[in-house]
């Protein structure tokens, strides 16, 4: 019983799977003959749905180049504990072990009370000053510079380093950071906006594309209903044609963006010879391929529900 | 096959289409549909399709009631029906064969069974060297006969007929009943509404005949 059973499951697996095949492979079909029937309303459609998308992407690409710049930075953000003069040099070498295995995700630098000195003794100017001195002044100081230049992250640390009773006085330069995180906050709440004010759009856009299309094929609806299709089986060349509506303006968007962000790059570059006439040359990235492929697979998924929900409230409307 | 029980099919307040119409129809029976033009035939037809749905009485088709049925149930129902409308019903954007091959398309037959199937029956109906050419440029009485190549394609266990043979001339329309009448002979339920008296009595089949939505006379 089981060893007859089993071949027949098989069959039926591959029946359902020629079933799908069929199915869908009509439907693409039907959807070629659409377009090259009208390439015109395609072509119009990709651009506009492309143009559209551009503009959050174009943000995508600013925000991950800021993202990158940030990482150049990241020297800056350092918090620095001062020990208590009378903290020996092998103490406070042992705390700055300490604190690296406490402190995993950050870079950390002893730096001595006679190594203080020493770079300070390079300023030749205040050679003289440090000369007359009796002693070394300076206290013996740890570095701490975290591998991400957070807010959140930095006031970990500095607790962290106040809690200790040997340090006199921890310092933290956390308003630049501050004001960059803020920065960077409204550069993303902005491209979200945008990014909602978007999709909607083209969910409008490419909805009402289809349903004019349903309704120029009113007819054809109506016969293939009466000669008993189903509702899924009117829609799903509607539903491809969003798709690929949406996909070919994505695919578009994705080329606009790489365009602009090759003259954005120029631009910068442009800026910076102001700032640094020594120039450093940044090297705006593009879009990664994952990121491309996203946005092309958006426009798809965006096209395809549009249509699916234009065709459906439209074809409820008609009867056979 | 078919039954109707007291049907009536109301059009507003005043205009009745149908008033208490009963009549069976079992499998393998062919049956003609009379009666003068607006007397209830096409309406007879629409209900069957459940294009409509009657406003009183009952309507089975194959043991099942027609009212009640869900969306997906409908589409079921209409597959098994094969209809040949008195305006053809065909998509001009499609080739004559993509036309016939509509009913296995949405019932997701195979490809090469579709294939062989639209040819069969574009030979059956003597269109078969015109299978490629677009409808438009099809004389009127060969794209009737498209839209019963397109009824019968599927092996429906219905066929239904608002005047198939309107637009063909009395030759043809002969050959086309016979077609039917072969139809009839391997088990499939037919209804053929037509006013060409002339024609029907060349055929010896029971008759039904519609007289401002009552039945006047069983055959």
């Amino acid at each position: 019983m089981v060893n007859s059973s089993r071949p027949h499951s098989k069959q039926g697996g591959r029946r359902l799977v020629s079933l799908l095949a069929e199915r869908h492979g009509q439907a693409i079909r039907q959807t070629v003959l659409r377009i090259r029937n009208g390439p015109l309303t395609a072509g119009v459609m990709s651009l506009v749905i492309g143009v559209a998308m551009t503009l959050p992407a174009l943000l995508v690409l600013i925000s991950v180049n800021l993202q990158t710049q940030l990482g150049k930075v990241e020297d800056m953000a350092e918090i620095t504990a001062y020990f208590f003069a009378d903290v020996g040099d092998n103490k406070a070498f042992e705390i700055s072990e300490r604190l690296q295995i406490e402190i995993p995700h950050a870079e950390i630098i002893y730096v001595s009370a006679a190594s203080a000195l020493a770079q300070l003794t390079e300023v030749i100017t205040l050679q003289p000053v440090l000369g007359a001195l009796e002693s070394n002044p300076l206290p013996g100081a740890v570095i701490v510079r975290p591998d991400e230049p957070r807010v959140a992250t930095a006031r970990e640390i500095e607790q962290i380093l106040v809690s200790l009773p040997e340090v006199e006085l921890v310092q933290l330069d956390s308003l630049w950071l501050q004001r960059l995180e803020a920065w960077l906050d409204l550069l993303n709440t902005l491209s979200s906006a945008l990014s909602l004010i978007v999709v909607s759009g083209l969910l409008m856009i490419i909805g009402n594309t289809v349903g004019s299309s349903v309704q120029s094929r009113r007819e054809e609806i109506r016969i293939i209903k009466q000669i008993g299709g189903t509702d899924a089986y009117v829609r799903r060349p509607f539903v491809y044609f969003g798709g690929f509506l949406g996909a070919a303006g994505g695919t578009l968007a994705c080329l606009f963006t790489a365009a602009l962000g090759h003259q954005l790059a120029m631009a910068v570059n442009a800026l910076a010879l102001h700032y640094q006439p020594v120039q450093t040359v940044f090297a705006v990235a593009g879009l990664s391929v994952g990121q491309n492929l996203a946005i092309i697979l958006l426009g798809a998924t965006i096209g395809g529900l549009a249509a699916f929900f234009s065709v459906s409230r439209k074809i409820a409307t008609f009867n056979p | 096959m078919i039954k109707f029980e007291n049907v009536s099919m109301r059009y507003g307040p005043r205009l009745e289409a149908l008033s208490k119409v009963s009549f069976e129809i079992n499998r393998g029976e062919l049956v003609f549909l009379t009666g003068h033009s607006g007397a209830g035939k096409s309406t007879v037809l629409r209900l069957v399709l459940a294009l409509e749905t009657c406003s009183g009485g009952s309507l089975f088709v194959a043991g099942k009631r027609i009212k009640g049925l869900s969306k997906s149930e409908l589409a079921l129902h209409r597959r098994q029906i094969g209809a040949v409308f008195q305006d053809h019903q065909l998509l001009f954007d499609r080739s004559v064969g993509d036309n016939v091959a509509l009913p296995l398309q949405i019932a997701e037959f195979p490809h090469r069974e579709i294939k062989r199937r639209v040819r069969a029956a574009l030979d059956k109906v003597g269109l078969l060297h015109k299978e490629t050419y677009s409808p438009a440029h099809l004389s009127g009485g060969e794209q009737q006969r498209v839209g019963i190549a397109r009824a019968v394609v599927n092996r429906p266990r219905i066929i239904l007929a608002d005047e198939p043979t309107g637009n063909l001339d009395p030759e043809l329309s002969v050959d086309v009943l016979t077609v039917f009448e072969q139809f009839s002979a391997v088990g499939v339920s037919i209804l053929i509404a037509s006013h060409d008296g002339v024609l029907l009595s060349q055929f010896r089949h029971r008759t039904l005949t519609l007289d401002q939505g009552r039945l006047s006379s069983h055959g």
